[in-house]
């Protein structure tokens, strides 16, 4: 074996098999404990029906017998995904389409007497607005009899985590940051309102499981004696389905008005901004875009349109809702929306800290926008420019950055509840800072406003 | 001699006794038996829902409507 191979360290658990990295490409070695359960999934079809209706990424099988581990039986090659994105990251309407296209593949795979081993949400991705599960080994042959392996994941996973986003807060869904395998269902039914004791879904499938689980912490059963059938299996799934169906954001958070399309500059001033930027994209014709504090993607748009991949980042939850909204309905190619606190971005979490993978490591994209961010940075997070500077540097090759004068209302609104500290927030210091870690392309004043952008390469 | 013929029946032995993959996930009692009680209770609910379903599905074959895959996921049988 190659010494350049390495395994991926989020991929353990598992003993049916891993994914490990070859330079830039990525691999998974099937071992061969897991050999009838791939042939029955390849063999029956059911591979072949979750590829047409886009549930799962497709692979090639690869004819080396080089493997990893003397365990293994084959070697396939997965295919690729720009970026892995987490449920920390996601809003609630990317959580709820995971869920859905977790139990959806469950009752495919049923149909081909399969059944999903595990229901983790870290299993989905999405591409082009969709979720898409990425774990060719997840599925195993189904006996009848058989209970959900799963069903305890799937409620820690989606159930528990949504339920407190909508009956708690949105903010609730960075509990996923602390616990590496789901919201404990006994902390989310102590967290979540009385009221939902009286909804039968959450009743059973969070108070009641949860207690149930308090009774048999110790206990252990004969689980080879414990049965359900077919038709029950198909009752517990249906039910599931229905509670994640029915778990829907309130109107008053998804009825967004103009809060989110409202801007403090002219017409002429956005049309030639919305111009400036277009016109950037198309002479650096950049990959990979970062917009950073994207709002609900206007401006991404104007990326993603143009073919490149996007990824849209913001630290409102119901802008990135409102972003991800949009895809689906106009079923918008190329462009993620996620949440993410810039100042406190995704760190590494996981077993050594190593199992999913901070926001740096996942970059750096190969150009990252920040229109209207950075006084955001200085003024309500103390952050020097210097600092921002180094940090931009660090997620993109390139950078088109906006400047925003400090008699700009947006500016001083961030200032009527502090004291003006910053002495320093002008066009020179911001230039000077941004010199020590780019190169200053282009500087292109907005029409009829005060605010500049700037094209920048980094040194 | 002896040695090489342990080994060869050692080889043997694992190569004809087919391996399964063995269930990672711990399903944690509580969570076993609670979805077995729960899931018999759902599961009259479920055979109902069916029984609409099929009188849907033959009003569907009488307008000659396509079989679409909403159909072909609630299949009654595995």
């Amino acid at each position: 074996m190659k010494k350049n191979i390495k395994k991926h360290p989020s991929s353990f658990r598992d003993p049916s098999g891993f994914i490990f990295a070859d330079q830039e490409t990525i691999f998974r070695q099937i071992n061969q404990s897991y050999q009838s359960d791939y042939q029955q999934l390849m063999n029956s079809g059911l591979y072949q029906k979750l590829v047409e209706k886009k549930l799962l990424v497709t692979h090639q099988e690869i004819k080396s017998t080089n493997f990893y581990s003397d365990q293994g039986y084959k070697i396939i090659q997965p295919q690729r995904l720009n970026f892995i994105s987490y449920p920390y990251e996601w809003c609630f309407g990317q959580l709820k389409a995971a869920a859905l296209a977790t139990l959806q593949i469950q009752k495919t795979a049923l149909n081909f007497k399969m059944s999903l081993k595990d229901a983790s949400s870290y299993n989905l991705q999405f591409l082009n607005g969709q979720p898409i599960f990425i774990d060719t080994l997840s599925f195993e042959k189904y006996s009848v009899g058989q209970p959900w392996v799963a069903y305890r994941q799937f409620c820690q996973h989606f159930v528990a985590p949504l339920a407190l986003m909508k009956y708690k807060d949105l903010r609730l869904n960075q509990l996923f940051r602390i616990f590496v395998d789901g919201v404990p269902l006994d902390l989310a039914s102590s967290l979540l309102p009385f009221s939902t004791k009286f909804k039968f879904s959450l009743l059973t499938h969070l108070h009641l499981h949860a207690k149930s689980q308090k009774h048999f912490a110790d206990k252990s059963i004969n689980k080879k004696t414990k049965k359900m059938n077919w038709r029950a299996l198909r009752g517990l799934i249906d039910s599931l389905e229905n509670t994640i169906n029915n778990l829907e954001l309130p109107k008053s958070h998804t009825e967004w008005g103009e809060y989110y399309s409202f801007t403090n500059y002219s017409p002429t001033a956005f049309e030639d901004k919305k111009n400036i930027i277009k016109n950037l994209l198309k002479e650096i014709r950049p990959k990979t875009v970062w917009d950073l504090g994207a709002n609900d993607g206007l401006f991404s748009r104007l990326a993603s349109q143009q073919d490149i991949e996007t990824i849209a980042f913001d630290i409102d939850l119901l802008a990135v809702e409102k972003n991800y909204r949009q895809i689906v309905k106009n079923k918008e190619k190329g462009l993620l929306p996620l949440f993410i606190d810039l100042t406190n971005p995704s760190p590494s979490l996981g077993w050594q800290n190593q199992e999913r993978a901070s926001l740096l490591k996942r970059g750096p994209a190969e150009m990252i926008m920040a229109l209207a961010l950075i006084h955001h940075f200085t003024i309500s997070n103390n952050t020097p420019f210097v600092k921002s500077a180094e940090f931009f540097s660090q997620l993109g090759h390139s950078l088109i950055i906006e400047f925003i004068p400090k008699n700009d209302s947006k500016v001083q609104k961030l200032l009527a509840t502090r004291e003006d500290i910053f002495s320093d927030y002008n066009q020179i210091a911001f230039e000077n800072a941004f010199k020590k870690y780019f190169l200053i392309k282009k500087i292109i004043k907005i029409k009829d406003s005060n605010r500049i952008i700037y094209l920048m390469e980094k040194k | 001699m002896k040695q090489k013929s342990n080994l060869i029946f050692l080889s043997l032995f694992f190569l004809l006794v087919t391996k399964t993959a063995h269930a990672y996930l711990d399903p944690g009692s509580g969570s076993f038996i609670f979805q077995i009680i729960i899931a018999g209770l759902l599961s009259g609910a479920f055979a109902i829902k069916m029984y609409f379903k099929k009188i849907k599905k033959l009003f569907t074959r009488i307008f000659n409507r396509k079989k679409t895959d909403y159909e072909e996921e609630h299949k009654e049988t595995p």
